[in-house]
């Protein structure tokens, strides 16, 4: 039975554009909280696996929707390249940032990333192609081979498709060498030393698919929701993929998923009225995880599944 | 004066004093011997509040100061000097001093500052310093100092003579043993340094793995093959010559 | 010249002010409070209401400011105390990441993201001194924060309370060992900090406009002035504070193309290869 539920969930998840096609704008939404998951789970992968922090993580999704964005728009480049390009550039960031926070460690990282993180999107807004303080608009929507996905129902597999490559990649990276050197320096950098793991290397590595996941998920960003503005991408939206992060569960592969659909169903269903309150009661639910449930919403889905496989034993 | 009776202490799982019972009574020294990783520091950490028991009771002439937070056991008269001497580097010695009397009133505390500077003259020549500029041995002296200035019943010493030339532990031992005698302090000296401990306590313990082996007078145990052996060097110098 | 330098010393008492709250709670509890910039926006707003009910001006402030100790006491008894029992220095550094949403949704809540305008303490044309032309406002910021700072620094040295604190930066071990009460320690320096806060932010508010979002920057630009000043040193955040400042309005006037990112570089620079910065002790790697 465990085996199949994937697949099944697959099934089920394939449906659902299907099912909601009355109710685009829900479809939007769980665009939305896909690409986000996209993103944190890059931010999982730095923080929950590699041990690292950082506050400027909204910036690589603006270098990957910018460039993807500038490339289609301007320099009329197929949207499949662009995405490429707007990924590697992203890397290519995170690299160049991880060289630099590999000799800092916890609060002086912190700090470091979120005064780069400010720096890329200070540049990013001063270079006159990406429309300043106005920001970028109309930016087609994505087409592959041929077929342009216009609509969110059609985004959605697109999305999808991504989501899943992540989980996979996060998957099969928690348990490669990389991933089990980057949780043993995590949990003891000076154990892993004596055993020969060299730290660099590894945290390099978190730091490029950290911005490589945060650079696919601009791109999609930009090409779904057709408008970028730098404003978007500060330490706000840092701050609430991080939360999303350790709500739905640092270290686990599903976690993002569950804290992004959570964020952003909550701030619609607030309602405009009731805007404000989404960062308060995300603070507070945040908080609570803190202190209650340290592996956050995840930890909920293990406790019930365990608990039902104990059940069947005992059956 | 100072009561442990059935002391157990544990770090998680791991239990790391088995069952200890040590007495100190007024203007006795009680030296605690052993090894690394005995249990010395863990037992005093108990006493002053750091750890708390698992079982067994502490008491100070029958108040119970076991399981008590630390600025409670100090209230009692129970002082902690730390091992490595824990003094502020960047505060002046006289920062150092006043920290030692938080709980005191001004008089009690002009009064023990003035005993404290009488008994060490260098910290009175270095009041104004940072205490970081103090070699060892007058680093060691200002934390006795510091822990003089709580008002004292019972000093525990957590290795005193660690990295400091013999001559100045000898002096700093002769200050001890000095306050012990003429004050009524109880002294509980956990040392490595086996030799002068002895020779300057009234009595002493023997601690093993977590659990007293010996324990009698300190001419006795100085006298004691096994103690010889173990933490003496082997040899009883004098009687060869 | 010495226009731009003291307006350059009037932010930058404004950094100092935020860093030093932030560099008093990291040295002695080890937490970087992140809500240090959004607890002083909440004040002003707080501020902000109470001026327009038509309380006086000094009335405000030194409400603002009791408000401000009275949370910090509070956070620290019902909050932090309570997470640092079960979490990393790192988990309660994402505790006032969770301060700054709330505090950042309250603000909005109540007063509206629209931009408001502050009213300065002093109205009137700025003086004429030597030369330099100096703005009213920023007379009265630098006069308070050198009054602050120097009734602070009067506690920190002179006060059993001040000496305590100072020795929990030190040597927590040690100072418990004393049976120096670490929790009332704690509740006292996060009172402060936040008391600082809500000074800063008052001082700062007219300005800027007053909006959920106005103390980030200057919070960042404090974090900036700890890292120069030596994260362990309040002396550090004072005078990394009015360097920067200084710093940061010369930059402005003769390099105007990179005034946004001066900053920002600087602090990078500095941790690669200052850690200490100007005044600190410790290595800036240990978490």
């Amino acid at each position: 039975m465990k085996k199949y539920a994937p697949f099944l969930a697959l099934a089920l998840a394939l449906l659902i554009p299907v099912a909601l096609r009355q109710k685009p704008s829900l479809v939007y939404y769980l665009n939305l909280s896909m690409i986000y998951a996209i993103s944190a789970q890059g931010l999982n992968l730095l923080m929950g696996i590699g041990g690292q922090i950082s506050l400027g993580h909204a910036a690589f999704m603006a270098i990957g929707g910018y460039t993807s964005a500038v490339l289609v728009t301007v320099l009329h480049v197929p949207f499949g390249i662009a995405l490429l390009a707007g990924v590697a550039l992203s890397c290519l960031f995170g690299l160049v940032i991880g060289f630099p926070a590999l000799r800092l460690q916890g609060f002086y990282l912190a700090i470091a990333t979120l005064a780069l993180g400010n720096v890329v999107t200070d540049i990013i807004k001063r270079l006159s192609i990406t429309g300043g303080d106005y920001g970028l608009r109309n930016i087609p929507a994505p087409s592959l081979f041929g077929f342009t996905f216009a609509s969110s129902l059609s985004q959605f597999y697109l999305i999808l498709a991504g989501l899943l490559l992540t989980i996979l990649v996060t998957r099969n990276f928690i348990r490669s060498k990389s991933g089990m050197a980057l949780q043993a320096m995590r949990d003891s950098e000076t154990g892993a030393l004596a055993v020969g793991i060299n730290a660099s290397h590894y945290k390099l590595l978190a730091f490029v698919l950290a911005s490589a996941f945060a650079g696919l998920a601009g791109v999609l960003y930009a090409h779904s929701v057709s408008y970028l503005n730098t404003g978007n991408f500060g330490l706000d939206l840092s701050i609430n993929l991080l939360a999303i992060t350790i709500i739905g569960g640092m270290g686990t592969v599903w976690g993002v998923v569950l804290g992004s659909l959570l964020w952003v169903f909550v701030r619609n269903l607030m309602g405009t009225s009731l805007e404000m309150l989404t960062g308060v009661l995300f603070g507070v639910i945040l908080l609570l995880v803190v202190l209650f449930l340290p592996r956050g919403l995840s930890e909920i889905g293990y406790r019930i599944s365990g608990r039902l496989r104990s059940n069947r034993q005992r059956g | 004066m100072l009561n442990i009776e059935d002391l157990h202490v544990s770090y998680g799982p791991i239990e790391a004093l088995h069952g200890i019972s040590i007495e100190v009574e007024t203007s006795e020294i009680v030296s605690v011997l052993g090894s690394n990783g005995a249990g010395k520091t863990t037992l005093l950490k108990t006493i002053s509040g750091i750890l708390n028991p698992t079982r067994g009771v502490i008491t100070l002439d029958g108040v119970v100061i076991g399981g008590m937070e630390p600025s409670t056991v100090v209230r009692h008269g129970v002082v902690h000097v730390p091992e490595g001497r824990h003094i502020f580097p960047n505060l002046t010695v006289q920062d150092n001093l006043i920290l030692g009397g938080y709980f005191g009133t001004a008089a009690q505390n002009s009064e023990n500052m003035a005993f404290v500077l009488q008994t060490f003259p260098v910290l009175r020549e270095r009041l104004r310093q940072r205490a970081g500029m103090l070699s060892g041995g007058e680093q060691q002296m200002l934390a006795l100092g510091r822990g003089l200035m709580g008002n004292p019943r019972v000093l525990l010493l957590d290795e005193p003579s660690l990295g400091l030339a013999p001559i100045v532990t000898s002096e700093i031992f002769a200050i001890v043993r000095r306050l012990a005698k003429e004050h009524g302090f109880g002294v509980l000296l956990v040392e490595q340094n086996a030799r002068k401990a002895l020779d300057i306590s009234d009595r002493g313990y023997v601690l093993v793995n977590g659990s007293i082996e010996l324990s009698g007078a300190s001419g006795e145990l100085r006298e004691n093959p096994e103690v010889q052996k173990l933490y003496l060097g082997g040899r009883n110098v004098d009687a060869r010559l | 010249m010495w226009t731009l330098v003291f307006r350059g010393l009037a932010t930058g008492s404004i950094y100092s002010l935020t860093a030093m709250g932030i560099v008093l709670v990291l040295s002695t509890t080890n937490v970087m409070n992140f809500a240090q910039g959004d607890m002083g926006m909440f004040l002003a707003f707080i501020a902000f209401a109470l001026l327009m009910r038509h309380v006086s001006y000094p009335i405000a402030i030194v409400a603002v400011v009791a408000v401000g100790l009275l949370l910090g006491a509070l956070l620290e008894r019902g909050l932090m105390a309570k997470v640092r029992k079960t979490t990393s220095h790192l988990g309660m550094l994402i505790v006032t990441l969770a301060l700054t949403m709330i505090l950042e949704g309250l603000a909005g809540y109540f007063f509206g993201t629209t931009p408001l305008l502050f009213p300065p303490a002093l109205q009137g044309d700025p003086l004429h001194v030597f030369g330099a032309i100096l703005d009213r406002q920023d007379l009265l910021s630098l006069a308070v924060a050198g009054v602050v700072v120097f009734i602070l620094f009067l506690v920190l040295y002179r006060t059993k309370i001040g000496i305590a604190s100072r020795s929990l930066a030190e040597d927590e071990y040690a100072a418990k060992l004393l049976g120096i009460p670490v929790r009332s320690i704690y509740i006292f320096i996060w009172a402060t900090s936040f008391g600082l806060a809500g000074l800063a932010g008052v001082m700062v508010a007219p300005k800027l406009s007053l909006e959920p979002g106005f103390m980030i920057v200057i919070q960042l630009k404090a974090f900036i002035a700890a890292v120069l000043g030596g994260m362990n040193s309040v002396v550090g955040a004072v005078v990394g504070g009015l360097l920067l400042g200084v710093m940061e309005n010369l930059v402005a006037y003769y390099v105007p193309q990179i005034k946004d990112s001066f900053s920002l570089i600087l602090v990078v620079i500095v941790l690669l290869f200052l850690p200490e910065g100007l005044f600190g002790r410790r290595a800036a790697r240990r978490a």
